[in-house]
């Protein structure tokens, strides 16, 4: 049996933080408004369990090379998925996707996290010529901004921000110069800049500072004069089109990225989550209020609970102990992931898995940051954590094909 | 299985990225711990504050004000239940929705939904009240279609009522909900948000008595501040109602008068026992309705209230002053006699009226253009002599007047247990000297005085005040409506000769009982007691004269003094027939008050 040769500790360690998550959901189920609603989110969300581990069994015992094979054809059918939606969605958040004949409701946005991790990590282990220039990195990056842009349309702000992180982890793996990291996501850093000086958050003329320091960094590195000249004029229109950009964003976004500056502007608004999330998790202590005892919790004070806020439960109830085992046991997934990246033998597994990791990494860095503040609210789930079916499904199908990766290791 | 390197790969290199890898995915964690141990174990107690707070509400519980009811008990204010409607905290847009949806119910027009949006907006954690004292009707279709209006609450308070209404207006005053500057101010620290408070009169006097004090309960809210219920843990301190006080006020006496006051437009009346200063009945035309002020009244009509030219706000038995006119020759008549001037005998100042006085070269006119002929003291208050009081007055002199005035204290406050009475006034020297300037009037002015016109003032309270003074003999009793024992008003005699003071009841009686006295139409058929009294009329530069008439009864015995102005009325034996038939109105009071005594005696 193929199930023997899983790498059991990672098996392990996803299934406790899966059962801390089911715990944490029932007690948040146990707050008045829910049980006015009817809903049981906990049972719900054990019935997806069984059927993600249904899903992770099934991926497991696909071959990597089957995976590589199909990896552009399921890319394909995800974004049709997504246009779809945008197409048949009206206005306003259309996220799900209804399988017909069934009742089960599916968010292509996470399914296409997996699929774009594969495609990305065919077409670079697949190129025969190095990743020079910019130029080259034209169709990887048109590989993850496709169905990101698709995704921001819908809007979903936060999905489409671990699409980036997807992006950056596997051109770090795939070999690509820091430097070139550094130059890609500069027109961004130019943007906030500018962003932070036209709001008058302060008073020097930081994106200014910060154009000349990259002006001379091309200089030096002596980057290819196309690029160069590319990214400098990037740079340049960020700065110069910040003001026309942060315009045609929808109030509440713009509402968002300031509450996320000061949450004190609006203590019943966007600010509220923060403020109420932040009380939860300080008035936790070192050892919590215990478990089901979360009075924040109780009365409902933090919005999204189950989903998006359900790290908070976890400080609120077992304190800084609780925060500090979760926070624990994802790092060791992450570097027992990592660890699967560099000793996989073929390029693909290698490139797949860190892909995996990496988009892990952003799902759980913004989750958590946002709970306290130091990340913008993006409403994106705690893998193995918030409830969520597609998303709960789509982490199994991830850790599925960790699993396979590690059979075809030891295989060798 | 081929091995497909990634560029530049070698097992080291890969090592290499593996590690930068890994300390970058630690980094944030790292940070993320050290931010949770902050929030969690540095700075938890803050929080867990801060948790308390959150779902625990203290909610200030305004205590029922104390009754209000006249000397026999009866209720003149008490509380009664009124239903209003609040919306619980939510964000702003639903807020408007729930508005917009109560607008056809309530007839709220844009205007006033905007204004509620503004006043929820200063307090947000609150409820926002939407509508106060709302009527059966709309109740009952509230509660009816509860579920389509979600997150509003009715709430039932309870509202100050005045059971007599636009009668006893401006000895009751009225009550109005405590601002927000208020609640800052050291005195309403123990004020709540929405406790009603004395606006004037006696509801503003004995605030502090009738407030009582306030209860607090601890509910448990959710989020958005919705009510769970009663805080179990914390034991509710209920509030603790207000004194009640019983008023000197004859309610039914207080009818009476308002009743013959029915056709005033201006004016006052006010009626006291001088054996006690307790105010029996007071009443000022215009008056307003106390009711509407208490439940919300709206700007509109509140604006129509306050700038209307009869002033309703204005009490007139105390803050309106007017030249006393003839009522004021008793006090030059008594400054006389203590100088020695007219006495008891009829032996003092003689004059001879002609029709008026030449003084200087002024002619001063009396009132009965063909004269009064020879007039004594006795007379001349009787009928009202205008002549025989200028000689008296040039007499007695500016000076000596003004002193008697002072010493006397009646052109002062009388000190009634009412806000903001007006003082009247006596000028001296000094005032004239100020006011006109050194040299600019002469000894004529006294002779003006002296008939009670001029820069001379007083209220009807403070006129009611001096007679009762005249009536008693020379008791002094502070003016109240507070029913407490008599000893806490005793004033310390003046120092004016009883005999002098006694001189003047009689020709007081004989004004209203005597063939020529200028209230003859006012005297009492078929009753064994008299009234006594003086007409007067107040000169108005501005319009028709003012009239006066002061009296009290019985004449011998008086049980009540009764002073009444009434604006524009010409003359004061006109107004005398008020007093006339007030004194009726209490005769039958007294005697149906009697016939139940002997009821209750023989029920026994």
């Amino acid at each position: 049996m193929w199930i023997k040769r899983f790498d059991w500790i990672l098996m392990t360690v996803v299934f406790l933080l899966t059962l801390f998550g089911v715990l944490m959901i029932y007690s948040a189920d146990r707050i008045q408004t829910t049980r006015a609603t009817g809903v049981i989110y906990y049972q719900r969300q054990l019935i997806w369990l069984v059927l993600a581990l249904f899903g992770l069994l099934l991926v497991s015992a696909i071959n990597t090379r089957t995976l590589e094979a199909g990896s552009y054809m399921a890319y394909g059918l995800a974004i049709i998925a997504l246009a779809a939606l945008l197409v048949t969605g009206g206005k306003g958040v259309e996220r799900w996707l209804s399988i017909p004949g069934t009742n089960i409701n599916l968010q292509p946005a996470e399914l296409a996290k997996i699929t774009t991790i594969l495609a990305f990590a065919t077409y670079i282990s697949n190129r025969k010529k190095r990743i020079d220039t910019l130029k080259d990195l034209i169709i990887p990056i048109l590989i993850v901004m496709l169905p990101a842009s698709l995704i921001l349309l819908q809007p979903d702000l936060g999905t489409s921000i671990v699409f980036f992180f997807i992006l950056y982890g596997m051109l770090y793996w795939a070999g690509i110069p820091l430097i070139y990291l550094f130059l890609l996501i500069s027109p961004i850093i130019s943007f906030f800049l500018a962003l932070i000086t036209l709001l008058g958050q302060m008073r020097l003329p930081l994106w200014g500072l910060f154009f000349i320091f990259l002006c001379i960094l091309i200089f030096y590195n002596r980057t290819y004069l196309m690029d160069a000249v590319i990214f400098t004029l990037a740079n340049l229109f960020t700065g110069i089109l910040t003001s026309p950009l942060w315009n045609s964003l929808k109030p509440y976004q713009q509402n968002r990225i300031l509450v996320f500056f000061q949450p004190e502007r609006d203590p019943q608004g966007s600010g509220w989550q923060i403020i109420q999330s932040k009380v939860a998790i300080g008035s936790g202590g070192l050892f919590g209020k215990g478990y089901l005892e979360g009075t924040q919790k109780n009365l409902a004070f933090i919005p999204a609970q189950h989903t998006d806020f359900i790290f908070p439960l976890v400080g609120e109830e077992f304190g800084f102990l609780g925060v500090a085992i979760s926070l624990i046991l994802f790092l060791f997934l992450l570097e027992r992931i990592v660890e699967l990246a560099r000793i996989s033998v073929n390029s693909f597994s290698s490139l797949v898995a860190f892909g995996i990791a990496s988009f892990l990494f952003g799902h759980i860095i913004i989750n958590v940051g946002m709970t306290v503040g130091v990340m913008p609210i993006t409403g994106l789930p705690l893998p193995l954590f918030s409830y969520g079916g597609s998303f709960l499904l789509t982490c199994y199908l991830a850790v599925g094909i960790l699993q396979r990766i590690h059979i075809e290791r030891s295989s060798i | 299985m081929t091995y497909r390197s990634l560029q530049d790969e070698s097992i080291s290199n890969r090592l290499l990225k593996a590690q930068l890898a890994k300390f970058l995915f630690l980094l944030p964690f790292f940070i993320l711990l050290i931010i949770f141990f902050r929030y969690q174990v540095l700075h938890t107690t803050q929080y867990s504050l801060h948790s308390e707070e959150n779902r625990l509400r203290r909610i200030e519980l305004p205590p029922p004000r104390g009754l209000i009811t006249d000397r026999s008990g009866r209720v003149l204010a008490e509380n009664i239940p009124s239903y209003s409607i609040e919306c619980y905290p939510q964000p702003v847009d639903s807020m408007r929705i729930v508005l917009e949806k109560l607008s056809v119910l309530l007839n709220l027009d844009k205007g006033q939904q905007e204004q509620l949006i503004q006043k929820y907006l200063q307090r947000r954690q609150s409820p926002l009240r939407v509508a106060t004292d709302i009527d059966k009707k709309t109740l009952a279709v509230v509660e009816e279609h509860n579920s389509e209006f979600p997150g509003i609450l009715i709430r039932s308070d309870m509202k100050r009522s005045y059971v007599y209404g636009e009668q006893l207006a401006h000895v009751l005053g009225y009550v109005g909900e405590i601002t927000e500057t208020e609640l800052e101010q050291e005195r309403y620290q123990n004020y709540t948000i929405g406790t009603f408070i004395g606006r004037s009169g006696i509801e503003s006097q004995y605030e502090d008595l009738l407030h009582g004090v306030r209860g607090i309960k601890f509910i448990e809210v959710d989020a958005r501040g919705r009510e769970l219920g009663p805080f179990i843990d914390r034991q509710p301190i209920p509030p603790v109602r207000g004194q009640d006080i019983q008023l000197t006020i004859d309610i039914r006496l207080q009818e009476a008068m308002y009743q013959l006051m029915e056709t005033v437009e201006i004016g006052a009346m006010v009626a006291l026992n001088p054996n006690s200063g307790e105010v029996l009945a007071m009443v000022s035309k215009p008056s307003f309705d106390p009711n509407r002020l208490s439940s919300g009244i709206s700007g509109e009509e509140w604006r129509q209230l306050l700038f209307h030219p009869n002033k309703p706000f204005l009490n007139r038995a105390i803050q309106g002053t007017y030249p006393p006119g003839s009522t004021f020759k008793v006090f030059i008549a008594l400054v006389g006699a203590e100088l020695g001037l007219i006495k008891a005998d009829g032996t003092g100042q003689i004059t001879l009226c002609r029709g008026g006085l030449q003084y200087g070269s002024r002619f001063f006119k009396c009132w009965k253009p063909g004269g009064h002929g020879k007039m004594d003291y006795y007379q001349a208050i009787v009928q009202s002599c205008d002549t025989f009081f200028y000689q008296l007055g040039s007499k007695i002199g500016l000076e000596n007047l003004s002193r008697y005035g002072k010493m006397s204290h009646f052109f002062e406050k009388s000190g009634i247990d009412l806000p903001n009475e007006e003082s009247g006034m006596i000028p001296d020297e000094k005032w004239y000297d100020q006011n006109y300037g050194r040299g600019n009037w002469g000894p004529g002015n006294v002779l003006n005085l002296s008939i009670g016109q001029g820069e001379i003032s007083l209220s009807p309270l403070q006129l009611v005040n001096l007679y009762a003074f005249v009536s008693t003999d020379g008791k002094r009793l502070r003016p109240h409506l507070l029913l407490q024992d008599i000893d806490n008003y005793r004033l310390p005699d003046l120092d004016f000769k009883p005999q002098n003071i006694e001189l003047l009841r009689l020709p007081l009686t004989g004004v209203v009982n005597e063939e020529l006295g200028t209230a003859r139409g006012s005297k009492l058929y078929g009753q064994s007691r008299q009234l006594a009294g003086k007409t007067g009329t107040s000169q108005n530069p501005h319009g028709d004269d003012h009239a006066l008439f002061v009296g009290f009864f019985p004449a011998d015995k008086p049980e009540i003094a009764i002073a009444t102005v009434v604006e524009h009325g010409l003359h004061g034996s006109t107004v005398a027939r008020y007093v006339r038939d007030l004194v009726l109105a209490y005769i039958d009071l007294k005697e149906e008050e009697k016939r139940q005594e002997v009821a209750e005696l023989s029920k026994n």
